[in-house]
C-alpha cells in the first residue's frame, strides 16, 4: 500500500533527477518512507551508520556537541538534500547528531542498499560526488567563519543572510549562539552593541536591520 | 482600546516539567504555575530571555524574526 507513495517521493526528489525509469524502479524498491515530528533524533554522533536519508519535506538540523554540552549547529538539511552519505561510504561513525527542526518526511535507504545503488547506477554516484563536493565547500566556509571571524563579525553576517533570505523562519538567541559557536549571553551582548550603534533595532520577537551597510562592514563582506 | 496581542515566549508543554526555575528567575515575576500549567503573563513579560536561559529542559523559546528595515526592503541586494 505504501509503494505508490514511495514511488512518487522518489520520482519527485531532485537528488534522483536524471535517473532512468529502471534505475528509479530499483531505488523505489529499497526506499522506506519515514514521517517524523519536530525535535526527533535520527542519529547520534558516534553511532554506527545504518541508513542514508533524503529529505522530502521539513528540515533536519546537524549538531555537534562538546563534552561540556556546548552545541554547534553545523547546518540544516532541506528538501532535496541527503545526509549520512559520508559514514555510509567510509563505514565510520556518524559525524553529527541529527534532529528534526520541523515535522519532516524522509526517504531512508539502508547503508547496504545505498552502497549497492551507488555501485549499480553511475548517475547516482556522480550526484553523490557532487553533493559531497558542495558540502565540502560549505564546511570550509564554516571553518573560515569559526576560525577567522569574531563572534561580532559572524553575527553581523548571519543577520544579513537571514534578513536577505527568502526563508522567514524565526530563530531564538540560543539557536543563534549554537550556529555561531558561542553562548546566548555573548549573542545578547553583541545584539545590544549593534543596537547602540544604530545598526539594528531589537523588538519583541523581531530584529530589524536599520543599517545593512554597517553590518556588511562589520562582517567584512 | 482593544488589547493588542504581543509576541510571547513559546512553551513546549511536553518538555516542561513544572520545575519552577523560570518562575523564580523571571525578573518581572511574569511566570506562574497555575493548575498544573506554566503561564506567562502577557502584560508583565518583557521578553528578556531569562526564562529561556534557566530552563533545564529547553522548554521555553523566545524566537525572533530577522527582517530588513522598511527603507531597505525594496532595495534588497541581489
Amino acid at each position: 500500500m505504501n509503494v505508490p507513495r514511495v514511488t512518487d517521493y522518489v520520482r519527485g526528489h531532485p537528488f534522483f533527477e536524471g535517473l532512468k525509469e529502471a534505475q528509479l524502479h530499483d531505488l523505489t524498491r529499497m526506499a522506506a518512507l519515514q514521517k517524523l515530528d519536530e525535535e526527533q533524533i535520527l542519529g547520534l554522533e558516534g553511532d554506527r551508520c545504518t541508513s542514508v536519508y533524503f529529505v522530502v519535506e521539513g528540515r533536519i538540523r546537524a549538531i555537534k556537541m562538546s563534552a561540556g554540552g556546548r552545541k554547534q549547529v553545523l547546518g540544516e538539511f532541506e528538501p532535496g538534500e541527503a545526509f549520512y552519505m559520508v559514514p555510509a561510504l567510509d563505514d565510520g561513525p556518524l559525524p553529527v547528531t541529527t534532529r528534526t527542526a520541523t515535522r519532516a518526511t524522509l526517504l531512508r535507504f539502508s547503508r547496504q542498499d545505498f552502497l549497492g545503488l551507488v555501485e549499480r547506477h553511475p548517475p547516482l554516484a556522480m550526484q553523490v560526488l557532487n553533493t559531497l563536493a558542495q558540502r565540502m565547500r560549505r564546511l570550509t566556509s564554516l571553518v573560515e567563519d569559526l576560525s577567522l571571524r569574531s563572534v561580532s563579525e559572524r553575527l553581523a553576517k548571519m543577520l544579513l543572510e537571514r534578513a536577505e533570505s527568502a526563508r522567514t523562519q524565526r530563530i531564538t538567541q540560543r539557536e543563534m549562539a549554537a550556529q555561531l559557536g558561542t553562548v546566548r549571553e555573548v549573542v545578547a551582548r553583541n545584539l545590544s552593541q549593534f543596537q547602540e550603534q544604530g545598526w539594528i533595532e531589537v523588538h519583541r520577537g523581531s530584529i530589524e536591520i536599520i543599517d545593512p551597510q554597517a553590518l556588511r562592514r562589520e562582517a567584512a563582506i | 482600546m482593544s488589547k493588542v496581542s504581543r509576541v510571547m515566549p513559546k512553551i513546549d508543554k511536553e518538555r516542561c516539567t513544572l520545575c519552577g526555575d523560570c518562575v523564580e528567575k523571571c525578573p518581572q515575576g511574569a511566570v506562574h504555575i497555575c493548575s498544573g500549567e506554566l503561564i506567562i503573563d502577557e502584560e508583565s513579560c518583557e521578553y528578556c530571555g531569562e526564562c529561556e536561559d534557566i530552563c533545564p529542559m529547553g522548554a521555553i523559546a523566545l524566537p525572533y524574526e530577522i527582517v530588513m528595515g522598511k527603507s531597505h526592503r525594496s532595495t534588497k541586494e541581489e
